[in-house]
């Protein structure tokens, strides 16, 4: 073994030092870099694709489509949808080797993509990696209420971070959205519209200077629970933003996103 | 511990030390593999295949145990990968693992007793208990949480007899992968670095300065650990997130961690950490599998329904009290470090989980004391009995009982305890 020196042991431990902060910029610069945008602009520049889709399902198709990964989504919706156990891994009762084991992300795409949970498998499949959600005022306050039953909630003055598993998910009110500080999917389901007014939505919006690559507005089609009255709203806001009346788009209109620089 | 040259006080050659110890390995191996093909897959054993998948080609956390760390993930989705999803893919390497921490038990035990017949027992000791007989053939990362700590002790021990500097990278190594699997491991961690740290002030400068071994030292338990930590979680990082959002995860698992209650009725489980030593405890996990893939009949529905029962052996459990009392009595008596450090590691590992309320502190836990339990009992029973050829037959007497408990316990940790009549009446009145 060479001798040791009091300047040898120095030396490593100095290098392993740097190889540690070496190795966190890195993971963080990794991470970052696994980000796929479009071309960003506020809500209502023309680079953004602004589009209105019938159901979640098609917010879901056109996010996959476009490739994004890692992204914040802002859903702005009157309430979040709570998921039944239906969406917990399936663990059949016979469990013979060798294991049928699965990949959970792509087999809830296949088998269990719904419009109550396209953001869970969104999250699962790795568009999104946080979401934030703009909920009306009684739609947050249920939340805060079961929030109070949870004990990995954190809540704030009219902010509230609820997790899953480790997945980060906040909810606000407009009132209390301050804007985030990078771009996000944007994706507002007509049901917003039952107690918030449009002109409303596009002026806090707007004023939080919310950066986005992707606005989708989401008619519900068929969700029962929706009236013609919030839908002609959601056409007032795609007006407001830029969209002609009534278009429907076509999720493979878009160019594909790319990884951010 | 002062060195290699210290002399052994049983006097065993090594040569014969490690073949002993290689015959209590094999039989721990035999144990942790018996009948193991036929031990149905539990709803946990299935869910950490999926887990393990989930992780590391997707980079999510979940289904199960998303608030521990990622190094089980990692290790069973390699195993995976390399041998299929048959048995030795999903249990391969708790059985590897849990073998291998019968050597670990006794080579430390050999470090810090300075005994062969005390290491030799512990490791015997080890290799027969029924909790981590029952966590080695499962494929939950619980007896990770035995080994790596170990295997950090074990280098740590190394370095001090003969101060070589790759021991302690070693120790720094075994210790990340440790945390990286349970956060437990951050308590023998403290305790090691502090014993070190000690060793040094204690005995001066041989060559090298202190300060410079001290900074080696801190660095190679502390940094090269949390480097090791962090690496495991690269899949998690290719989801798109940042350093700050990593640290923000760490708060959830935290307080996941701080507050889990498991999902069954509390009243049914032994869940307080204070009460191990005092009063039989058991670590339970019952399933419901149908491996023929037949409809079931309702009638015969008991039939699916499997236990799987860890409870420590008698003979051992209510010993680990007195016999860490009288553990710390010798080593206040002769200042002996490698007592104290055998003490230090017990207390450290155990206090914390006996005085937590926040949570229930399940008797899988144990697997991060009960190695060091296994030390102190070993170093009571060889010291009070190992001394007059009396005694020494009062000593073989008590292995006979340690054995002739282990049997009945044995069959209910491998689900096997309904098959039994004696242990079929347990059942039926539980």
């Amino acid at each position: 073994m060479p001798k040791i020196t009091s300047r040898s042991l120095i030396a490593v431990s100095v290098a392993i030092v740097v190889a540690a902060i070496l190795v966190v910029v890195l993971l963080d610069r990794y991470g970052r870099n696994a980000r796929t945008y479009g071309a960003v602009g506020a809500i209502d520049s023309p680079q953004v694709v602004r589009m209105v889709v019938e159901s979640p399902l098609d917010a879901y198709a056109f996010w996959k489509q476009q490739g994004f990964k890692g992204r914040t989504i802002l859903l702005i919706a009157d309430a979040w949808e709570r998921l039944g156990i239906v969406n917990q891994a399936d663990i059949p009762s016979a469990r013979p080797y060798p294991l049928r084991l699965y990949h959970i992300p792509t087999t809830f795409e296949r088998e269990k993509l719904s419009p109550a949970n396209f953001l869970y498998v969104a999250a699962l499949n790795g568009i999104t990696r946080r979401v934030v959600a703009i909920l009306s005022q009684p739609g947050y306050d249920d939340m805060a209420a079961m929030a109070q039953r949870a004990t990995e909630a954190r809540i704030g003055a009219g902010e509230l971070y609820l997790p899953h598993q480790g997945f980060p998910r906040w909810f606000t009110t407009l009132a209390r959205f301050r804007g985030e500080k990078e771009p996000v999917l944007l994706y507002v389901n007509a049901s917003y519209f039952r107690t918030v007014e449009p002109e409303d939505l596009y002026r806090q919006l707007k004023a939080s200077g919310v950066a986005t690559d992707a606005v989708i507005l989401c008619r519900g089609g068929e969700d029962n629970r929706l009236t013609n009255l919030e839908r002609a709203k959601l056409e007032r806001f795609a007006r407001l933003i830029g969209i002609p009346a009534a278009k429907n788009d076509s999720p493979a209109a878009a160019p594909a996103a790319r990884p951010r620089q | 511990m002062s060195g290699a040259s210290v002399p052994m006080m049983t006097g065993i050659p090594c040569q014969r030390f490690h073949i002993h110890l290689g015959f209590i390995t094999l039989l721990g191996f035999f144990l942790r593999t018996l009948l193991l093909p036929s031990q149905p897959v539990t709803w946990d054993d299935y869910s950490v295949g999926l887990t393990a998948i989930n992780y590391m080609e997707s980079g999510q956390l979940g289904p199960i145990m998303w608030n521990h760390p990622e190094l089980g993930n990692i290790l069973v989705y390699s195993a995976l990968r390399l041998f299929g999803t048959g048995l030795v893919g999903l249990k391969g390497m708790s059985v590897i693992v849990g073998v291998l921490s019968i050597t670990l038990v006794g080579l430390v035990s050999r470090q810090l007793l300075r005994n062969e017949t005390m290491a030799l027992l512990a490791a015997l000791l080890w290799a027969l208990d029924p909790l981590a007989i029952d966590m080695s053939r499962q494929a939950v990362h619980e007896i990770y949480m035995a080994f790596f700590p170990l295997a950090g002790i074990y280098c740590i021990s190394r370095y001090r007899m003969g101060r070589n500097h790759w021991w302690l990278l070693a120790a720094g190594a075994g210790f990340g992968l440790g945390l990286a699997s349970k956060w437990s491991v951050a308590f023998p961690l403290v305790v090691s670095l502090a014993f070190l740290i000690n060793d040094f002030r204690r005995k001066g400068a041989s060559g090298v300065p202190v300060p410079a071994r001290m900074l080696f030292a801190a660095v190679s338990l502390m940094v090269l650990p949390a480097v090791i930590y962090i690496l495991t979680f690269i899949p998690w990082f290719g989801q798109g997130h940042s350093v700050g959002e990593w640290l923000e995860l760490h708060k959830d698992m935290y307080v996941e961690t701080k507050l889990h209650v498991g999902y069954e009725e509390l009243s049914r489980r032994d869940h307080r950490a204070y009460e191990w030593f005092i009063r039989p405890v058991s670590w339970r996990d019952s399933t419901f599998n149908n491996d023929t893939g037949e409809p079931m009949v309702e009638a015969e529905s008991g039939k699916y329904f499997i236990d799987l029962i860890g409870v420590g052996n008698p003979f051992v459990w209510f010993l680990v009290i007195p016999a860490v009392l009288y553990l710390v009595r010798k080593c206040v008596q002769r200042r002996d470090e490698g007592l104290m450090y055998a003490a230090a590691l017990f207390l450290a590992s155990y206090l914390p989980l006996a005085f937590t309320y926040s949570r229930p502190i399940f008797v899988n836990a144990a697997l991060s004391v009960m190695p060091f339990a296994m030390m102190a009992v070993a170093h009571l029973v060889v010291s009070t009995l190992c001394t007059t050829r009396a005694r020494k037959r009062i000593f073989a007497l008590y292995l006979a009982l340690v054995v002739f408990a282990t049997v009945p316990l044995y069959f209910l940790a491998i689900g096997k305890g309904a098959e039994f009549p004696f242990l079929r009446d347990y059942f039926l009145q539980n």
